[in-house]
């Protein structure tokens, strides 16, 4: 990881009895909990949850009402540039610049993150040949599909090589290609010992990729482990009815 | 009647009946009509601030300022004709630059919205008709209140004619949307619809900034006693040609064969845009023609000039690193790059730089060098104004996301934006007062003055930042009320005129020791300005992501 300290056995991302309020609705709620290096992290709870309000969070977008969250032992509220230089974010709404085209727009983002010029246009050419969007570089994006616009925020977030992926629903809009490629680069970025935070509301995807995982009702934290453990805990066959089985339990 | 049919279906649990083609669905047409005034006026949120912006209230407020300005500047006409002509004829055009076909994105979310939905033609086409008679009606309400009382005052017209002309400029502007909708519409087969709205919208520019040129010189002319040049159309025969003219004469002219043509032309105008909106369905008629309008400019990129400056600059060894940092490029780069290619930016900028230059060129050729300077710093000012407003909006506020996960500083956020308003807004006066500095200074005189001017705009757009933080390109509406603009304009032209003579007149009575005060407030203003850098980015990290 390029110069960066990491501290072995620390954990990854860390939620300290986290809470969010907007104007009168308590979007989040003592939310405490801990995700080691290494793993990919399922995040997963019905929509409006608080799923994206937390994925903000810890991308830096807004910050908690109250209680502290901390990035790879870096504290978003004191250290927030230290934060944001170890994660990559993947937004729910792949809202993109499209007037540019991903050549403009990558170089861009690989300046706001400090890269060298020659190293942010290798990175670029690379992701963008991964990604299958190598003869698209130079178009504007305001003709991309929404999946092709998903793509290059893809490759925003892995450009300056994170240690941390924050990810809100990353395969929206994606073909049964990408997301298989997808899912092999998650598998081989967690494997190097750097970590996803993966929120979703698809739970046969969390249940397939994630090792563990963090229910998430009305704001509140009602469950986390792994999946095995969060299946034999609700006494339910498959994860999808363990939650199911949770949520019914909270009403 | 189909609404009560379908609320009928809906009681008795079958699927609602589809609307009759060739019947209006009233049910429908309120659903649309609302939709069209919502998407137009809703409230918008400011960033940074969180109140709304009240797009309607604006509108009102700044239409009726525009009449004002009318008023003051038509008191040269010499009779009511000639006042009514010049009334309906603004009118008529600041209504038809005004409304005009909407953007690409909104063509789009239309035909999405309103395509997939079982609405008849019919309906459509009425709903059409009914928010354009509301939008023009707002639009020519507001701009004609203030003319129609001073014509009550300056040429004794009665209440009740009054009443009638402010309805025929109604009908009129009603008529005017239409056709000139009309015809951007069916001149998107030979142009690019989105060019010619920028067009549109530049001219709308020259008229406002025109009416208020003639107005700020009838009040000068007040000021001083003088008495202006009067004018009437009454000589001009030609300008019976004009259909703004038409509906002018229609109350006020006489009963002969020549004015009954007129008012026939009018009623002819009248008819024709009613049987245009209700009876014209583009779309089926030319369906070639849809498919144009939802067509992307697909032009290849290239990169706007400012950014090519920019990275000239910074690949200049030595300061290079220190005029153009890394992240504040980037900052600048999708700044400039975003703003070039939405048309709003491009056009507003335009008209000032034209207006700043010719008054220039004229002051300079009249033989004024010392007022020259001030006038056109004001200038600077305003547009320096105009441009902090314009790098905090983008009709895709919600894509600002990186500008807030990247690990970037708010400091190097400011200077990024610093350096667009520097390069793109400000470069032009900035060249003309040095310029003009140097024509009637000594050189080391003019060289100080030069630098506590930069230094002074340095401060100014961090004192707007500060005032009013938002992050670039994070909103879709930015807008700084146009009198709370010039009085920031005229405080700082004040401070700017102050020191100015100060730093002259001390350099006169005691030559190069007088210059000590020029550098003392030199100094004040780098301190000043390190501190409103400081407290604008501390207001730029509090802000959130509100998308």
């Amino acid at each position: 990881m390029e110069g960066r300290n990491r501290v072995d056995g620390e954990p990854a991302i860390e939620l300290r009895n986290v809470t969010k309020d907007y104007l009168t609705t308590r979007a989040l709620n003592d939310v405490c909990l801990t995700v080691n290096q290494g793993e990919i992290f399922g995040y997963v709870g019905a929509n409006g949850a608080g799923k994206t309000t937390t994925i903000k969070i810890l991308a830096g977008l807004i910050r908690p009402t109250a209680g502290e969250a901390f990035v790879c032992g870096h504290s978003i509220l004191s250290q927030p540039l230290e934060v944001k230089a170890r994660i990559g974010y993947v937004p729910e709404s792949g809202a993109i610049f499209d007037k540019l085209s991903p050549r403009e727009y990558l170089t861009v983002v690989g300046h706001l993150y400090k890269l060298a010029a020659l190293r942010t246009q290798d990175r670029i050419e690379e992701w963008l040949d991964f990604f299958g969007l190598m003869d698209r570089i130079d178009q504007r994006m305001e003709i991309f599909s929404k999946g092709t616009k998903q793509k290059v925020c893809w490759i925003a977030a892995l450009l300056h090589d994170p240690e941390v992926l924050i990810l809100d629903e990353p395969l929206s809009g994606l073909d049964v290609e990408t997301i298989s490629r997808v899912k092999d680069l998650m598998k081989r970025f967690t494997a190097e010992g750097k970590t996803i935070f993966y929120s979703s509301h698809l739970i046969d995807v969390v249940e397939k990729v994630c090792t563990r995982i963090a229910v998430l009702h009305r704001g509140r934290l009602i469950g986390a482990g792994s999946i095995d453990e969060v299946r034999v805990l609700s006494g339910a066959p498959t994860l999808e009815e363990a939650l199911m089985k949770l949520w019914q339990e909270q009403g | 009647m189909t609404a009560e049919v379908n609320a009928e279906n809906t009681r008795s649990g079958s699927p609602p009946a589809a609307p009759v083609e060739g019947a209006v669905d009233w049910q429908q047409l309120r659903a649309i009509v609302r939709l069209g005034l919502w998407q137009s006026f809703r409230s918008a949120l400011k960033p940074g601030t969180g109140k709304r912006a009240h797009l309607l209230r604006q509108l009102i407020i700044s239409m009726g300022f525009v009449g004002l300005f009318f008023s003051i500047g038509a008191r040269r006409c010499d009779d009511l004709p000639t006042y009514l002509t010049l009334l309906f004829s603004v009118a008529f055009g600041i209504v038809a630059l005004s409304v005009l076909p909407d953007t690409l994105d909104g063509r789009r979310r239309n035909v999405e919205v309103l395509s997939s939905k079982p609405i008849a033609s019919t309906t459509l086409l009425a709903a059409r008709a009914v928010n354009i008679s509301i939008v023009s009606a707002l639009i020519t309400g507001s701009f004609a209140v203030a003319p129609m009382i001073s014509a009550t005052w300056v040429f004794n017209c009665s209440w009740i004619l009054v009443a009638g002309l402010f309805l025929l400029l109604n009908l009129g502007s009603f008529a005017v949307v239409v056709l000139s909708v009309t015809t951007f519409v069916l001149a998107a087969r030979w142009f690019n619809l989105d060019r010619l709205r920028t067009f549109a919208q530049f001219l709308l520019v020259s008229v406002n900034l025109g009416m208020m040129g003639m107005s700020l010189l009838s009040m000068s002319e007040m000021a001083i006693g003088s008495e202006s040049t009067r004018f009437s159309f009454s000589s001009l025969p030609w300008i019976k040609l004009l259909p703004s003219v038409w509906f002018a004469d229609f109350l006020v002219s006489d009963l002969g064969a020549r004015a009954n043509l007129e008012r026939a032309g009018a009623l002819l105008v009248l008819a024709s845009a009613l049987l245009i909106a209700v009876r014209l369905d583009l779309g089926r008629r030319y369906p070639d023609l849809l498919d144009r309008l939802l067509e992307s400019d697909e032009q290849p990129t290239s990169r706007p000039l400012a950014v090519l400056l920019l990275e000239t600059a910074s690949r200049l060894p030595l300061i290079g690193k220190w005029l153009a940092p890394a992240q504040p490029l980037a900052v600048a780069t999708l700044i400039l790059t975003l703003t070039q290619r939405e048309l709003i930016s491009r056009l507003k900028i335009l008209v000032p730089r034209v207006i700043l230059i010719a008054f220039f060129v004229v002051a300079l050729s009249a033989g004024d060098r010392y007022f020259s300077p001030l006038i056109v710093a004001f200038y600077g000012f305003i547009g320096l104004l105009t441009g902090c407003d314009l790098i905090k909006q983008s009709s895709q506020p919600a894509a600002s996301w990186p500008l807030l996960a990247a690990p970037i500083d708010a400091l190097q956020i400011i200077r990024g934006m610093r350096l667009v308003v520097t390069v793109k807004y400000f470069a032009l006066p900035a060249v003309l007062v040095t310029f003009a500095l140097f024509l009637i200074n000594p050189p080391i005189l003019a060289g100080l003055l030069a630098l506590c001017y930069f230094v002074e705009t340095r401060c100014l757009i961090s004192l707007l930042i500060l005032m009013s933080p938002a992050l670039p390109l994070s909103a879709e509406h930015v807008t700084t009320a146009q009198f709370v603009g010039l009085g920031v304009s005229m405080v700082a032209t004040l401070v700017t005129t102050i020191g100015y003579v100060t730093v002259t007149g001390a350099y006169g009575l005691f030559g190069y020791i007088g210059l000590g005060l020029g550098v003392i407030g030199l100094v004040m203003l780098v301190f000043a300005s390190y501190w409103l850098d400081r407290g604008a980015a501390a207001r730029l990290q509090k802000l959130e992501y509100e998308h």
